[in-house]
């Protein structure tokens, strides 16, 4: 630590403005962590000090949106493509970083799914570095284009650090939830997405905080209702579509309270047009949906913040015992 | 240690040109450096900080007063009840005025986070330093970092050449 030290011959030196190529390599690994890794390694070109610095970076940022021009929606053209490539495989494989080194955070970001591409491998390749946190966005039209590894298969312990997933429009396959419940034993915080759901039971012993926002576009429904164990969660939120025909709800395992949970925001979306929602005969899916998420309301009994959309009249005064009450 | 207000324990921070800090324990250890030599009592009198001006110490104080968690009446901590949106609404806005400040500041905060290992002051100032070289040329960067190129022509290519997609 010099921040007081450094002489003043050394800031004329340097243009007496800016000294961060003097902070210590930690920091500076630290702070490259913050850029995408196409930027990051565009500075080992800057002067000899940074040449091996991104090396080293706690974090891998690959994100297409880096390889884009500015303002020019996806898809990608082929030189882009080419290069996104290119970085993906340099940079996730083990002998470019320091592969002993477990990440802070592995985060992939896609925008283009057009060219059939090694998504799932770069996915095994990023676990494989034990990421703390693991941030996957597929905001691509076609539909499945990233599925979520069978983690049991993986390298020992390449999930055994994970406190933070979240995942958007990945495919989840029916084994996801219990895989959660055996192989991320540290897990306290995740989100789901736009995610296509196969899976109808989720289990975890350490996560706090959970949120599933389901697909609406093409009203995409699981298979049944989905089942939660989480007995140490503390924050919920949950956006979840039905209509006439179909609706799956939560509900949680062996309908136990949920008695560690403090605040939790529940939105239930009907996705019936005009029509279908002014007939005068409720459909049976419809009205077995808001019972079973009424029931899940009263599994709840210690809420002190409580967030409720798209839910009738009748639901609300049930469970009029909770404290703070926005509709 | 000194007290203050009931229940309110104050600890004294020294900087090394002679300035004094007093302040709320509480605030001190946002500060995990500060916190743990509390915890191990090593901080009987005061705390000298080694190597961090006094200039930079009181900004650094000023963040830890702004981002100690507020407590009620009955000493719980209240951000269960005060709307949680809102409050990191107010502190975003205060970080954002808080940073406005000129690169070599900058730094040294950057330097006394780290030091002082508070996790937020260092996001901050991170962040803050990474938005103003992103999606700069290499030339701008360098001329904003004052860092002068010290590579021979061909080593230059051969780094370029080592990782072609970043440079396309």
């Amino acid at each position: 630590m010099e921040t007081a030290a450094v002489p003043s011959s050394k800031r004329a030196r340097l243009g007496g403005s800016d000294r961060l190529s003097d902070l210590p390599d930690c920091l500076l690994h630290d702070i490259l962590s913050l850029l995408g890794c196409r930027q990051a390694v565009r500075t080992s070109a800057l002067s000899r000090r940074w040449r091996q610095l991104w090396r080293f970076m706690t974090c891998l940022n690959i994100d297409q949106r880096e390889f884009q021009r500015p303002g020019v929606p996806p898809p990608l053209d082929v030189c882009q493509w080419d290069s996104f490539e290119d970085m993906a495989d340099s940079l996730l494989s083990s002998s470019i970083t320091a592969p002993s080194a477990p990440l802070d955070a592995f985060r992939l970001h896609l925008v283009d799914g057009s060219r059939k591409t090694a998504f799932d491998r770069w996915i095994r390749r990023g676990l494989a570095r034990r990421p703390a946190a693991v941030d996957i966005h597929y905001g691509c039209a076609y539909v499945g284009g990233v599925c979520w590894p069978d983690t049991s298969r993986l390298a020992s312990g390449a999930t055994c650090r994970l406190t933070r997933l979240r995942l958007f429009g990945v495919q989840l396959s029916p084994s996801f939830g219990r895989d959660l419940d055996d192989q991320c034993p540290v897990l306290e915080d995740l989100h789901i997405e736009n995610c296509r759901e196969d899976f109808c039971y989720v289990a975890s012993p350490s996560l706090k905080s959970f949120a599933l926002v389901s697909p609406s576009d093409d009203f995409y429904y699981r298979c049944s209702a989905l089942v939660l164990a989480f007995p140490r969660l503390a924050s919920l939120r949950l956006v979840l579509p039905f209509g006439s025909h179909r609706g799956y709800p939560v509900v949680t395992s062996k309908n136990e309270v949920l008695a560690s949970l403090v605040q939790a925001s529940i939105c239930i979306k009907d996705m019936d047009d005009e029509v279908q929602r002014n007939r005068r005969v409720m459909k049976p899916h419809k009205l077995d949906f808001l019972k079973s998420m009424c029931n899940f309301l009263a599994c709840i009994p210690n809420v002190r913040n409580l967030h409720l959309s798209g839910f009738t009249t009748t639901v609300c005064i049930n469970s009029s015992s909770h404290r703070v009450f926005e509709i | 240690m000194a007290t203050r207000e009931a229940g309110k324990k104050m600890i004294m921070l020294k900087s090394p040109d002679g300035m004094e800090f007093e302040v709320e324990e509480a605030v001190a250890m946002e500060s995990q450096t500060i916190r743990k030599m509390i915890e191990d009592d090593c901080a009987d009198t005061a705390i000298l900080i080694p190597n961090i001006n006094s200039k930079i110490l009181s900004r650094v104080i000023e963040y830890c007063n702004k981002h100690v968690p507020t407590t009620g009446a009955t000493g719980a901590a209240a951000s269960d009840t005060v709307a949680p949106a809102a409050l990191a609404e107010d502190l975003k806005i205060w970080d954002a005025e808080f940073i406005k400040v000129n690169r070599a500041t900058r730094f040294d905060l950057i330097q006394a986070a780290s030091y002082l290992n508070i996790k937020g002051l260092l996001d901050l100032t991170s962040q803050t330093t990474i938005d103003t070289i992103s999606d700069n040329s290499l030339e701008e960067i360098r001329s904003f970092l004052s860092t002068k190129n010290d590579y021979l022509p061909e080593e230059e290519q051969t780094i370029r050449r080592e990782n072609q997609w970043a440079f396309q």
